[in-house]
């Protein structure tokens, strides 16, 4: 920050203090969290600041939160909505934004504003009429609820545009004269062309759905269509809060995919977390 | 002269043809996001805003237009005014902290290499947590009795508080956890930003006779993270607007409403008591709030760049 | 191979004509350089040519065909642009194959496991992959096949490019500023390769440029393009000699040709120069003129009151000489031997001659005119050398 400027031993020392009380504060529910997932009930509620199990009963509590909730089931409807949405998001937006950053036709212009006016909606606005509309087709309740409503990404059409516009064009021109057609371009050419672009979507959009509850609370009634976040929440619902190591277990059960992906791909995590970032 | 006539007429058709064929394949590759885009939001806002005119009620046969009456009810439901209220109270007290500690992190990191990687990264896990399941967990760590802090505190002589069931501390403790998850997130962007700031600037203020951290910072660190600055804001805020998962797994809006939230009151009265027309008003007002932002912001934009 | 016919080419962008009418043939084989200033028309020329866009008017002919109706890729022509436009996700030897295998190979024998399957397509594949190689080769790219366009050099992209368009043996190449983001040493460098290459494969080529000196030492032809009008085809030294426009002599040489303000004497000598120009001018007495005079074209003498030296360049080989002179204070470059007026200093009194023949005159509006000289006496200038 200071330019290449070293700090002195004593801002040094307090800079350490200062950032590791903080990382303790963020680490604390993880550590903590973990720890009661390996500790007996009554250890739990005994009120003590130990943070390792006395008598470790890991085993007994993974095993009791796989027979209370079928946790298999929420994590596999995770990577189904998830994975569903994903490659819808990417069917659809790719082209679209193709066609935005690349092609000269009438009505690009309403195209475009209709993605910046999406941009500001979030589904909380359009879930009642969305609701009303899924109950009307029979549909809810169903995987198709719980990805249809997320198929178009107009965040991912505004960042693939803005990533193919650097794209040159000589490069679409030289395909072109190389006998390329269009929809090849855009597979062949400009989508492998813009991975780094595409795998920062993937993450954001895998991960903002993975912890999206609001629509899977609307839509969702059977246990067996629950992802993660709504999982959770039925786990809770069912366990009313006495039986703490097994809650705990599940806890650590449903959050450790995605932090143990982003432990191993740190950068391209923050990336696409942070996609949001990107200023439009 | 009849085959320059034929020649141009024939790269008349051509050009014709290409326009064509241009706009048609330009359309044919919008056209499923263009159609989705109208189906899936614009229409659904619309019909939103046309429900909130109505007494509509979930599975009712009857339907009748009444106006404005939803958002005169509105005004006088206390219910409501408590939830935007809330809204209002849990963003005061969450965007100005998860901004500041963000910024105050990157800054701390960045000062220094020792452990930059591990602190960014310890940073960021909340980010990636599932807010329901660490919910949960932060549940367990304000337990009155037996809870992490109360405990701790108790060892120093203080009696801590219900967090989650009192009507005092409910918001600010719901508020802890959206800092402890946003802060991470705040402080990559805050990191990208600093990365921005060309390390000659530094030195041009140094030479400019800037000798102390703090001159520096004036001079040229905070004008640099001002365009940061204002993205972090707006995008915490409209974060801050959306809170749901916490309330919804943790208290149900209570006790006594004092945790109820816009949205978590618009889930209520449309899933729960029915009122479909009542709920649609106010998600207009939540759309509303949204504008609002992304007006400051566009405004503050214009303001900066000019 | 193929010859190529422009025949009066124009295209607009809203308000702005880019071409006007502009008509050029090449022979097969020709070494078709497009040169002028950015903002000529060149580069949209070449657009047109490949396909890329659609002129208003004025037809196109390759090998004696209409082509001007039809898509890039119909048009037997291949082209290497400025950027290099690689595949940035293909290996060089991809990036080669890759148009022959558009061609080739039907869609679905393109699917992924297909081409393994069908042994017709395999064949194919073991053809390209031979043609492949061969390109390859010529181009000195063999060690390089597998790297991928970020790990080369300016000069190895370039050479892929090449290779991806010579490859399909096209009736034309068309190249837009190859050599423009290479850097001084390697743009010499390719500029020879590119040459040879030409030669080797005997093709036309079309080639872009705003550097008078790739014109110059590539072409068979140079265009000059200026405010989207063809203002001269000829060969190089003809483009030099012999400018049928003012703006083409000023454009082509370094230093800029010197010009001068002159009129049209009774018997149609110049007058009014400020030094001696033998010859005679087609033009009525009294008309204005301007008076082109290359700078190697300029003999200096130390004395003789005619201008007074304004600065000295030495560049080694050769000496620039400014001076200006007395008569029409207009400036002007003088390129001698390095030896030559040794110790001549700013602020030297000197004066000009003009080797006879080599003087240009133009029309106010920049039009050649006929200009006359009288044979050479022996012995007159012989003092200089």
């Amino acid at each position: 920050m200071s330019g290449g400027h070293r700090l002195g031993r004593l801002a040094r020392a307090v800079r350490l203090v200062v950032l590791t009380i903080g990382a303790a504060v963020m680490l604390a529910p993880f550590i903590w969290g973990l720890a009661a997932s390996f500790k007996p009930a009554a250890e739990i509620w005994s009120g003590s600041l130990r943070l390792l199990p006395e008598s470790f009963h890991g085993w007994e509590n993974y095993t009791a939160a796989f027979n209370r909730a079928p946790l298999g089931r929420f994590l596999v409807n995770g990577v189904i909505v998830c994975g569903g949405i994903l490659i819808f998001q990417l069917i659809f937006a790719i082209p679209c934004a193709y066609a935005l950053s690349k092609h000269r036709f009438a009505g690009r212009t309403v195209i475009f504003g209709a993605v910046l006016i999406g941009l500001l909606i979030p589904i909380h606005v359009t879930a009642i009429p969305l609701y009303l509309g899924f109950a009307r087709l029979g549909l809810l309740n169903t995987y198709a609820a719980l990805i249809a409503p997320f198929a178009i990404s107009v965040f991912g059409i505004f960042l693939f545009r803005q990533f193919f516009a650097a794209i040159p064009d000589d490069l679409i021109a030289a395909a072109r004269v190389d006998g390329f057609s269009e929809w090849a371009i855009i597979w062949r050419v400009v989508v492998p062309a813009s991975w780094p672009a595409i795998t920062a979507f993937a993450i954001f959009s895998v991960t903002s759905h993975w912890n999206d509850l609001f629509w899977p609370f609307i839509v969702i009634q059977s246990t067996d269509l629950a992802p993660p976040a709504l999982g959770v929440v039925y786990f809770r619902r069912d366990e009313s809060g006495v039986d703490f190591g097994p809650m705990m277990a599940a806890t650590v059960i449903v959050t450790a995919p995605l932090v143990v992906a982003f432990l191993l791909a740190q950068r391209r995590f923050i990336d696409g977390i942070t996609l949001s970032g990107v200023k439009g | 002269m009849s085959a320059d006539v034929a020649l141009s007429t024939r790269l008349g058709r051509a050009k014709r043809l290409r326009r064509l064929a241009e706009a048609a394949t330009g359309w044919g590759l919008a056209l499923p996001a263009a159609v989705l885009m109208l189906a899936l939001i614009l229409i659904p806002t619309a019909s939103a805003a046309l429900l909130a005119l109505t007494d509509y009620q979930l599975g009712a046969r009857r339907v009748s237009f009444i106006g404005a009456a939803n958002f005169v009810e509105m005004w006088r439901d206390r219910v409501f005014w408590q939830a935007f209220a809330n809204t209002l109270i849990y963003t005061a007290l969450t965007v100005p902290l998860s901004v500041g500690l963000g910024l105050g992190a990157a800054l701390l990191i960045e000062a220094d290499p020792t452990g930059r990687t591990a602190f960014r990264t310890i940073y960021f896990l909340p980010v990636t947590a599932l807010l329901v399941a660490m919910a949960t967990v932060w549940e367990f760590i304000l337990h009155p009795q037996l809870g992490l802090v109360n405990v701790a505190l108790r060892q120093i002589g203080i009696a801590g508080p219900d967090w989650l069931a009192s009507p005092d501390w409910v918001l600010a403790s719901l508020g802890f956890i959206f800092v402890w998850q946003q802060t991470g997130y705040n402080m990559i962007l805050f990191l990208a930003g600093l990365k921005g700031i060309s390390p000659e600037l530094y030195q041009a203020a140094r030479v400019d006779g800037a000798d102390r951290g703090v001159e520096r910072f004036t001079m040229v660190t905070w004008p640099g993270l001002a365009a940061t600055t204002l993205f972090v804001t707006v995008i915490t805020t409209l974060y801050s607007f959306r809170v749901f998962d916490t309330v919804a797994a943790l208290t149900q809006g209570g006790p006594s409403n004092a945790s109820n939230v816009l949205l978590y009151n618009i889930y209520r009265e449309g899933f729960v008591y029915l009122r479909t027309g009542y709920a649609s008003a106010m998600t207009l007002v939540f759309l509303a709030l949204i504008l609002m932002v992304a007006m400051v912001q566009m405004r503050a934009r214009r303001g900066h760049s000019a | 191979m193929a010859s190529l016919e422009i025949d009066g080419v124009s295209k607009r962008y809203g308000d702005n004509l880019i071409l006007d009418g502009v008509s050029v043939d090449v022979p097969d084989g020709a070494f078709l350089t497009l040169v002028g200033p950015s903002g000529c028309g060149k580069s949209t020329l070449l657009r047109i040519l490949a396909g890329l866009e659609l002129q208003d008017a004025g037809s196109l002919r390759i090998g004696g065909h209409e082509v001007s109706h039809l898509r890039p890729s119909r048009r037997d022509i291949a082209m290497v642009f400025q950027s290099y436009a690689l595949y940035p996700h293909m290996t060089v030897a991809q990036n080669i194959a890759i148009p022959l295998i558009l061609r080739r190979l039907p869609l679905w024998q393109r699917l992924p496991l297909m081409a393994r399957l069908l042994p017709q397509a395999r064949s194919t594949l073991a053809r390209i992959d031979a043609e492949v190689q061969a390109a390859m080769e010529m181009l000195g790219l063999t060690s390089l096949a597998e790297r991928r366009p970020v790990q080369l050099s300016g000069g190895q992209r370039q050479r892929v490019a090449l290779g991806r368009a010579l490859v399909r043996q096209p009736a034309v190449f068309l190249l837009d500023e190859p050599l423009s983001n290479l850097d001084a040493k390697l743009r010499v460098h390719m500029r020879s390769e590119i040459a040879q290459l030409h030669g080797r494969l005997g093709t036309t080529f079309v080639y872009v440029t705003h550097d008078q000196i790739e014109a110059m030492t590539m072409s068979t032809h140079v265009a000059v393009m200026m405010e989207g009008r063809l203002l001269q085809v000829a060969t190089p030294s003809e483009i030099y000699a012999d400018p049928a426009d003012l703006r083409v002599a000023e454009f082509i040489g370094s230093p800029k040709i010197n010009v001068l303000p002159a009129r049209v004497g009774a018997d149609g000598t110049l007058t009014g120069v400020g030094l001696p120009v033998s010859g005679s001018v087609a033009a009525a007495p009294g008309t204005a003129v301007q008076l082109g005079l290359r700078p190697e074209h300029l003999i200096l003498r130390r004395g003789g009151g005619r201008g007074t030296v304004s600065a000295i360049e030495d560049t080694g080989p050769e000496r620039f000489v400014s001076l200006v002179l007395d008569a029409s204070d207009a400036p002007v470059v003088a390129r001698v031997a390095p030896d030559h007026c040794a110790g001549l200093r700013v602020g030297d009194d000197v004066s000009l001659a003009v080797l006879p023949g080599k003087a240009l005159v133009f029309d106010h509006a920049g039009a050649r005119l006929g200009f006359d000289h009288p044979a050479m006496t022996p012995g007159e200038f012989d003092h200089v050398r």
